[in-house]
């Protein structure tokens, strides 16, 4: 006989009404979990189109670029193509990045481009009411400074054609006119318009001062004929690429980055699993009476099994809705803090959209929905079990579970192995961390009865001496209910060593990266061109300012951005004087004079670089680079630990960078002062020398090192910012997991407490037993997290931060962390036991009694 | 009528031939249709490069509003000064087997503004280059055309005359040894000839000095080179031919455009086997009836030249064709009466198909010609028959 499911439904749902908080708090938990999943998904797809938007209008039809190393190519390789090879199909640009002033100091494409050469590229339209002013739009645009700019950005901004825009690089400004808008009628495009400022190419070349030079050609190049004609007419120093092979490289440079946050995310959903599994477990032992009475009536297995799948799916639904809702709001926010990062780190994105695509929400509402279910199979089929008779004591799967502890734990440590095992094998992607992950929790849930027998042994004859009967009897209480006390005590563990990890993991970071400032980019001033159009300082200037009174040593160095095929843009360091203190890693043996620095020919990779390239520590690595002398092969002589930007960096000698990439000059100068500081030579006052005595050069950015220091660790915490708040949401999810757990726990003992109130307990002791109970424990929950927090520490630095960043850095154990995460513990689960406590102490004896 | 012998001297009649001038007018309509007057997709709005060489007339340009003498090398280069100029070839092969070939290969030039730029940029410039290119292979029945256009910036274009050289990207005609070489090549399509001209230049108008209207600057300086031998290859999808045969060259210079009344003109540039050249142009008003401002010339087998004006010549169209493409309705053959040599000429498309459907539509094609008394081949150029111009 089956009983109709909907009586179950309705039997199932009017037992929740009559919790309704705990209900409330499954759902919250549930949606919160998705909520993290959701939003990190939209700032990854945000992301994403970003960069498809701002690189499929700047990009357009192109099928290859040529690009050369120093950024730039003469523009008679332009001529080249056209005259000597007869190429229709290709198009000079510039492209830089300025800041505009008018537009709220926004970031811009600046696209110096040649009109006439455009049209099989870039669909650039010009809006229709720029038609009126066509005639001067030819003259501004071709033989003045005119830009055109995005019709919708110009009317957020109020601007009008012939208004001023001021282009600022660095410290440079120049002013330019609006000479008309571009439009376009599919908003994507519309969107994607507003990261750009166009410009004729010569005002362009004019404004970014480079001379006879442009920033790259593209082209269509149909067949393999054309590609091989163009090959070969190629000077040293610049080489041909795909447009949509170079695309996606650019594009993987935060793709690691991106991956670790959703790891994050879905260590917020795990939690929302745990809460789930939590919550059900407990209505389906509470509910083992009803359950009896139902399969006596004739209810199957299969209905029981059924109805606490149905009631869970429902909560389901509605949790991972609401779920999407709150992803999408706290998703916007995180578009923001990835898009700044991965500007910050690896590429400029001028689009900053926010885009919210189907399949995120029907991926949030999957993993709501499967976390579900999968949280809530075991406790549906401890409930298809229970037997149609209504004598089923709870007792008997306690002993069953005391007799599995053993068992469970010899699994536990074998995932924990397995999970050991999956994070040190190498291999790429991260669904096998995630694999990791679980299996590591899981492990370390299963563990928890045995580990809390043993600490509960211990802490009784610790306590022995104490003559206190309260703290004997929640001690064994929490014994004699393992398997709720169990399950609560794992999910307070997970959440204190998500605690401990990820705390342990940025304190650790943020120590190294201090201690990288201080070796590397230490100083009292930094003194660096700020006009970005012309890199190098004036060598007079700097001899002036390195003798300045009162400045004792000096790093200087110059910095340049180069094109690889191969690397993509690699950062360049060639130091004249050098004051840093770097931790090596030696590939061939160090020069024997103290000094560090490569001799000519030879280069130093920093570590992401050589992770990122392939680099590893043995005989005689090599890295090919494209040069101005063509395609070099460099022996690496050594790897340095290192923080700089999101691709890394190479060091080698001032005269290399001279032979190989063209430069000579001083970009940036460290200088460090005299420590006993006579008046006159201190920090202030010598920034002011130097501002006037570099009144008549370009520009200079001048800062103090505590400023810089400052503004550096701003761009490492904004990286961690969004890493923070899944933190933040990891742990309120859990405490919602908690507070519910708890909740249950000290509900469902009403009659126990009801028998002591009726051997004469008073209320407070009632309520102080449970509580005892609680921060117990919290305790062993705390103790227990701690070698998995040290466990999860080192998968986040060695594992997901390595492959994400490229960078290592050492874990830096805090006792005082420690002891805060145990407490957090207590706290928690004492804190979530107030309010049942004092229920529990207010009980009405009798009706207590009889309700069971 | 009256019959020169050497350039520069004044005829004293007044020849009206504003081809130059409505071809770049027509060249820039196109342009400037698109860019101001009411797009036929509005929404669309309309490309950089579209609009920016749709500008207006400035009044600083110079005018053709005085006879000069006209002197080689210096007049083959551009006058930057005036606000458009062209230089035409057009031509009709043969190859060894007989085939029959037709090109045309024109380069326009068109001044942005008559400031000269300013700033220390190299693609810095005022000036804009065309380039329209079409080959008719009468046997296969296939007109192929293809265009360019650059600025005159970092060598990509533009014009010289000593060397002479006028080119835009690997397109060009190039002095060398007195031999110009003329090189193009279309996607599917190329040609590289060699062009020793024939004849002496025939300098059209008061010598040179080709009056458009009564109003004094209307005007363009145009002269014509109307039998060049030429020979050397062209390369269809079928393979290269070795071709010889004929060309004809237009140079022309102006800032004056023709009024609104006008709406377009059939020009016919003709050489006949027994040594004489001939063009007729005659333009249109908006009922299709010449505007009286009809022109030609007629050069001889010697070398001398007559100019034609209103009176000596009619042009009758005998058939029509309808444009596949764009519908335009185009007359597709003429019977045209000379006076002065009391000559009747049959003229026919050696296709029907020859007309450029690209930014600029127009009909330019080969021609066969055929009369009582003499033979021939040569071009027509017919605009404003179609209904509206192609957008693109």
């Amino acid at each position: 006989m089956m009983m109709p499911p909907g009586i179950l439904i309705k039997t199932a749902l009017k037992y929740s009404k009559h919790h309704r908080a705990r209900t409330l708090l499954l759902i919250l938990g549930i949606a919160l979990g998705v909520s993290g999943v959701v939003a990190i998904d939209i700032a990854k797809t945000s992301v994403s189109k970003s960069f498809e938007l701002s690189t499929g209008l700047v990009t357009g039809k192109a099928t290859h670029r040529i690009v050369g190393t120093t950024l730039s190519l003469s523009q008679s390789l332009f001529t080249t193509l056209k005259v000597s090879l007869g190429i229709k199909q290709c198009a000079p640009v510039i492209s830089k990045y300025p800041h505009v002033k008018e537009l709220r100091e926004k970031q811009m494409q600046l696209l110096g481009i040649d009109p006439f050469s455009e049209n099989a590229f870039r669909s650039l339209s010009l809006a229709p009411d720029s038609s009126q002013s066509t005639p001067n739009l030819a003259k501004t645009l071709m033989s003045g400074d005119g830009v055109l700019l995005s019709q919708t950005l110009a009317r957020e901004n109020n601007l009008a054609p012939g208004d001023t825009l001021t282009l600022v690089f660095g410290k440079k400004q120049v002013s330019v006119h609006i000479a008309g808008f571009l439009h376009s009628t599919a908003p994507l495009e519309r969107l994607a318009l507003t990261g750009i400022l166009v410009t004729d190419i010569a005002t362009a070349q004019e404004i970014s001062g480079m001379g006879d030079r442009i920033s790259h050609i593209d082209l269509i190049l149909d067949s393999s004929q054309s590609v091989n004609a163009v090959k070969a007419i190629l000077p040293k120093g610049s080489s041909l690429v795909q447009t949509a092979r170079n695309n996606r490289a650019v594009r993987n440079l935060s793709q690691a980055f991106e991956t670790s946050l959703t790891a994050f995310s879905m260590l917020a959903l795990f939690m929302g699993m745990f809460l789930i599994y939590n919550t059900v477990s407990f209505s389906v032992t509470q509910r083992q009476r009803l359950t009896g009475i139902l399969r006596s009536l004739g209810a199957t297995q299969r209905d029981i099994f059924m109805m606490v799948t149905l009631e869970v799916f429902i909560y389901g639904i509605a949790g991972s809705l609401l779920g999407i809702l709150v992803g999408i709001i706290l998703g916007k926010g995180a578009v923001h803090a990835v898009c700044t990062t991965v500007s910050d780190m690896y590429f400029v994105l001028t689009v900053n959209q926010t885009h919210i695509a189907w399949p995120t929400l029907v991926k949030g509402f999957s993993a709501g929905m499967v976390s579900c279910v999968a949280a809530t199979l075991f406790p549906a089929l401890t409930a298809s079990r229970i037997p149609p008779v209504t004598l089923s004591r709870r007792s008997t799967s306690e002993t069953r579970l005391q007799g599995m502890a053993l068992g469970l734990t010899l699994i536990g440590i074998l995932l924990l192995g397995l999970a050991f095992f999956l994070f040190v094998f190498p291999h790429t992607g991260a669904s096998l961390d995630f694999l990791g992950i679980f299996m590591m929790f899981t492990g370390a849930s299963f563990m928890v009865p045995l580990l809390t027998r043993m600490l509960i042994a211990l802490l009784l004859r610790l306590t022995a001496p104490i003559p206190s009967l309260l703290t004997r009897m929640a001690l064994n209480n929490i014994v004699r209910s393992l398997s709720r006390t169990s399950v609560l005590i794992a999910s307070l563990m997970v959440v204190t060593a998500v605690y401990i990890g990820i705390d342990t993991m940025t304190v650790s970071f943020r120590q190294s990266v201090v201690k990288w400032i201080d070796d590397n980019i230490g100083g009292d001033i930094h003194v660096r061109c700020a006009d970005k159009t012309q890199p190098a300082m004036d060598a007079s200037l700097v001899k002036e300012i390195t003798t300045l009174p009162g400045v004792e040593k000096v790093s200087a160095y110059a910095m340049q951005t180069v094109l690889s095929e191969r690397t993509g843009k690699i950062h360049v360091f060639a130091y004249a004087t050098d004051q840093s203190q770097r931790e090596w890693i030696w590939t061939a043996s160090p020069q024997t004079n103290g000094n560090t620095l490569p001799s000519q020919g030879r280069i130093q990779v920093s570590e992401i670089f050589a992770a990122r390239h392939g680099i590893v520590p043995g005989q005689g690595p090599k890295i090919t680079l494209n040069t101005l002398q063509g395609l070099q092969t460099f022996p690496v002589t050594g790897i340095f630990r290192d923080f700089f930007m999101g691709g890394g960096r190479i060091i080698v000698h001032p005269q290399t960078l001279k032979t190989h990439w063209g430069f000579d000059g001083i970009t940036s100068l460290q200088l460090f002062l005299n420590p006993d500081q006579t008046p006159g030579q201190d920090v202030d006052s010598t920034i002011k020398s130097i501002r006037s005595i570099s009144r008549s050069f370009p520009p200079l950015e001048i800062r103090s090192g505590k400023i810089l220091k400052q503004s550096v660790l701003d761009v490492f915490d904004n990286t961690f910012m969004i890493t923070t708040a899944l933190q933040f949401l990891t742990a309120i999810v859990a405490l919602t997991g908690i507070i519910n757990a708890v909740m249950a726990l000290l509900l469902e003992r009403s009659r126990e407490m009801a028998i002591l109130r009726s051997w004469g307990a008073e209320s407070v002791q009632v309520a102080k037993l449970l509580l005892l109970e609680c921060g117990y424990a919290g305790f062993i929950a705390g103790i227990c997290a701690l070698p998995f927090g040290l466990f999860l520490s080192w998968v986040l630095i060695d594992v997901i931060n390595k492959r994400s960043f490229g960078w290592t850095y050492d874990m830096v154990l805090q006792p005082r962390g420690f002891l805060t995460a145990v407490a957090m513990a207590i706290v928690a689960a004492v804190v979530a036991g107030i309010l049942p406590a004092v229920k529990a102490g207010q009980n009405d004896i009798p009706t207590a009694l009889r309700m069971e | 009528m009256k019959q020169q012998n050497r350039p520069g001297i004044n005829t004293g009649i007044k020849f009206k031939k504003p081809t130059g001038v409505l071809t770049a007018a027509l060249l820039l309509s196109g342009m400037f249709f698109l860019a101001c007057g009411a797009p036929p997709d509005r929404e669309k709005g309309f490309d950089i490069g579209q609009a920016l060489s749709s500008t207006s007339q400035e009044a600083c340009f110079d005018r053709a509003d005085r006879e000069k003498v006209i002197t080689f090398p210096r007049d083959l280069g551009p006058h930057n000064t005036f606000q458009t100029e062209w230089w035409y070839y057009t031509g009709n092969l043969t190859d060894r087997s007989g085939s029959i070939f037709g090109y045309q290969l024109t380069f326009f030039r068109r001044a942005l503004t008559c400031e000269p730029p300013r700033g220390s940029s190299k693609w810095r410039t005022g000036q804009l280059y065309f380039a329209h290119f079409a080959l008719t292979d009468v046997t296969a029945k296939k007109f192929y055309t293809d265009t360019r256009m650059n600025r005159e910036s970092v060598g990509i274009a533009g014009a010289m005359g000593n060397p002479y050289r006028v080119w835009i990207n690997d397109w060009e005609a190039l002095e060398k040894e007195n031999t110009i070489h003329l090189r193009a090549r279309g996607s599917l399509f190329s040609l590289n000839l060699e062009l020793s001209p024939g004849k002496p230049p025939v300098f059209q108008g008061k010598s040179g000095l080709s009056q458009k209207s009564a109003l004094p600057g209307n005007a363009s300086y145009y002269y014509s080179f109307p039998r060049i031998d030429t020979q050397g290859t062209l390369q269809t999808p079928k393979g290269e031919v070795k071709v010889k045969g004929l060309s004809w060259f237009d140079h022309e210079w102006s800032t004056s455009a023709l009024g609104n009344n006008e709406k377009g003109w059939d020009w016919f540039a003709l050489h006949l086997e027994d040594g004489k050249d001939i063009m007729v142009c005659q333009v249109r008003k908006a009922d299709n009836r010449p505007n009286g401002f009809s022109f030609g010339c007629i050069s001889h087998a010697h070398g001398g030249y007559d100019i034609l004006g209103p009176d000596d010549f009619t042009i009758k169209s005998t058939d029509t064709w309808k444009s596949p493409v764009t519908g335009g309705i185009y007359p597709s053959a003429w019977t045209i009466f000379l006076s002065p040599l009391d000559m009747t000429l049959n003229v026919t498309p050696y296709i029907k198909n020859q007309e450029h459907t690209g930014e600029f539509v127009y009909w330019e094609g080969a021609v066969k010609v055929s009369g009582k008394n003499s033979s021939g081949s040569g071009y027509v150029e017919l605009t404003g028959y179609q209904t509206k111009q192609k957008n693109r």
